[in-house]
């Protein structure tokens, strides 16, 4: 066992020092995996934010009735009563345009504008949450509220959520198909890297062939190589995928503030971590066990 | 230890070097192979030494069937027998003892006896001074004899070389048989692939001639007899 295991740390030391040897090359290596892995992960996990932002409104169907200006007391209980009576409206809010105009004003940038006014130009305002999410009950519902007296306008606010996420749909098969893409490029990269390896080894390769090296023995060094540029490339991704966000996280601040919603991309977390790790050195075990069977079948059959 | 029954080996491009070849070799025998080139001598050796399988027919090396073996099973089999190559088939960029303590790693073993044995191996074969030497400072006697270290190191109780005097001297030669029969003093078995033995003198061994892919004469030489 002892000796197993000091099997496998002289391949893992093997491996390392053969990482040392051509520093820049194996580099460019580990940065092809590193982009190959933060590419899509990066997408993926915006397309997650974008998918999440739209789920809430998927799931909590609302309509947005607006009065006229000139909708009085009278007119906005007659709307109240009428929402609470009615059956497929699950809960409602009111806001009135007092409530508005002091919210708006509470916004920075946006004191001078609305002081500048004469009158509040903003309507009173219902917030309702239909009971039913399909389509066509938020039409229904839409179409009776709109026929009210004194009912300006009802806006259907859950049809962008809809939007966005068929876009996030798409955006999901696209980064999918760029997943594969890039996966096939880190295999041939670790598979071509693994391959160089294994025939400037040859001859070593051959010798402890012949003189009872198992193909497990033979293999085990080329495989912790891959399996740590994997493990080099996923920690370079990880750092790719915090630039990243960091990046994004500044450029998205404005608009986060101006829509009052949370647009920012979270920190990778410990299971993001893993997956990463996992998928690098899993991906790169895989080529790098395909290249250096490979090539070690056409030299045993030199043997 | 090796058993050959009809043994016949075929390579991919049809060239048939052995056509039914049966042969038995007991524990602590000192078997010469002789042939002119071609005649199968290499094929035998790799063969008995399990680096290749027969095309058809039964071998067993140590009791075990080598055609019923997996390959990493076959690969630990060879551990147990000691392989002299002609080439010596050694690694230039390591030293010596790193040669010569390679199967001794593959096997497993490291520190304290990993040194002892290596050390104990090239003093048998009159390298200890030249450990730390690399294999490109040697002569080819020299390196002829890290191979024998090397296939030794393992305590095997088989030792198989092939044509381990080729490129030397008849100086050289003699010193490298002289290795060889003092591992078979101690017991351990061992056969050698030979060109040519008329001018070695080779005590209390048996000649297998092969010709054309079979063994065409089977003879014991007597002791201090010189073929």
């Amino acid at each position: 066992m002892l000796g197993w295991l000091l099997q496998h740390r002289i391949a893992l030391l093997r491996a390392f020092s053969q990482l040392a040897r051509q520093p820049v090359a194996h580099l460019i290596g580990v940065l092809v995996i590193a982009f190959a892995l933060s590419l899509p992960a990066g997408a993926l996990r915006l397309i997650d934010r974008a998918a999440s932002l739209g789920q809430g409104a998927l799931h909590e169907p609302h309509l947005t009735l607006f009065m006229k200006q000139d909708a009085d007391d009278a007119a906005v209980r007659a709307v109240w009563d009428t929402l609470a009576l009615r059956t497929d409206v699950r809960e409602f809010r009111y806001i009135s345009n007092t409530e508005a105009l002091a919210e708006m004003k509470a916004m920075p940038g946006l004191v001078d504008a609305i002081s500048a006014l004469d009158r509040n130009p903003l309507p009173h305002t219902f917030v309702v949450l239909s009971r039913s999410p399909a389509p066509q009950a938020l039409e229904n519902l839409r179409a009776a509220l709109a026929g009210l007296a004194k009912v300006e306008r009802v806006q259907v606010d859950s049809a962008w959520a809809k939007r966005l996420d068929a876009l996030v749909q798409f955006a999901r098969r696209g980064a999918g198909g760029l997943t594969v893409l890039l996966a096939v490029a880190m295999a041939f990269t670790v598979f071509s890297t693994v391959r160089q390896q294994v025939l400037s080894s040859s001859s070593e390769i051959e010798i402890t062939h012949l003189i009872g090296a198992t193909p497990g023995y033979i293999r085990r060094p080329f495989l912790y190589f891959g399996v740590l540029q994997g493990w080099l490339g996923s920690l370079a991704a990880g750092l790719l995928l915090w630039l990243g966000s960091r990046w994004f996280n500044d450029a998205v601040q404005p608009l986060s503030n101006l829509f009052a919603m949370n647009l920012q991309l979270p920190a990778l977390s410990l299971r993001e971590w893993v997956l990463l790790g996992a998928a690098g050195m899993g991906w790169s075990w895989a080529s790098a066990y395909l290249s250096v069977s490979l090539t070690l079948r056409r030299i045993a059959a030199r043997c | 230890m090796i058993a050959l029954n009809a043994v016949v080996k075929r390579y991919p491009d049809g060239h048939e070097a052995l056509r039914g070849v049966t042969l038995d070799i007991e524990g602590g025998e000192m078997v010469f192979i002789t042939g002119r080139s071609g005649a199968g001598k290499s094929t035998l050796l790799r063969l008995m030494s399990g680096i290749e399988r027969p095309t058809s027919g039964a071998l067993s090396i140590h009791g075990k069937d080598i055609t019923r073996l997996s390959t990493s099973a076959l690969a630990r089999l060879r551990r147990n027998i000691g392989l002299v190559f002609q080439d010596h088939q050694l690694l230039m960029d390591r030293s010596v003892e790193e040669n010569a303590a390679l199967p001794l790693r593959i096997a497993g073993l490291h520190g304290k006896e990993l040194k002892q044995r290596v050390a104990l191996a090239l003093e048998k074969v009159g390298l200890d001074g030249q450990a730390k030497a690399s294999p490109l400072a040697l002569s080819g006697g020299e390196r002829q004899r890290l191979c024998i270290a090397r296939a030794i190191v393992n305590r095997p109780r088989l030792v198989i070389a092939d044509e381990p005097t080729g490129h030397l001297d008849t100086g050289y030669a003699n010193t490298i048989l002289d290795i060889f029969k003092s591992f078979h003093s101690a017991g351990v078995t061992i056969i050698i692939a030979m060109h040519d033995t008329a001018s070695l003198p080779l005590p209390n061994s048996r000649i297998l001639s092969l010709e054309d892919g079979l063994v065409s004469a089977d003879s014991e030489t007597e002791s201090s007899e010189a073929v």
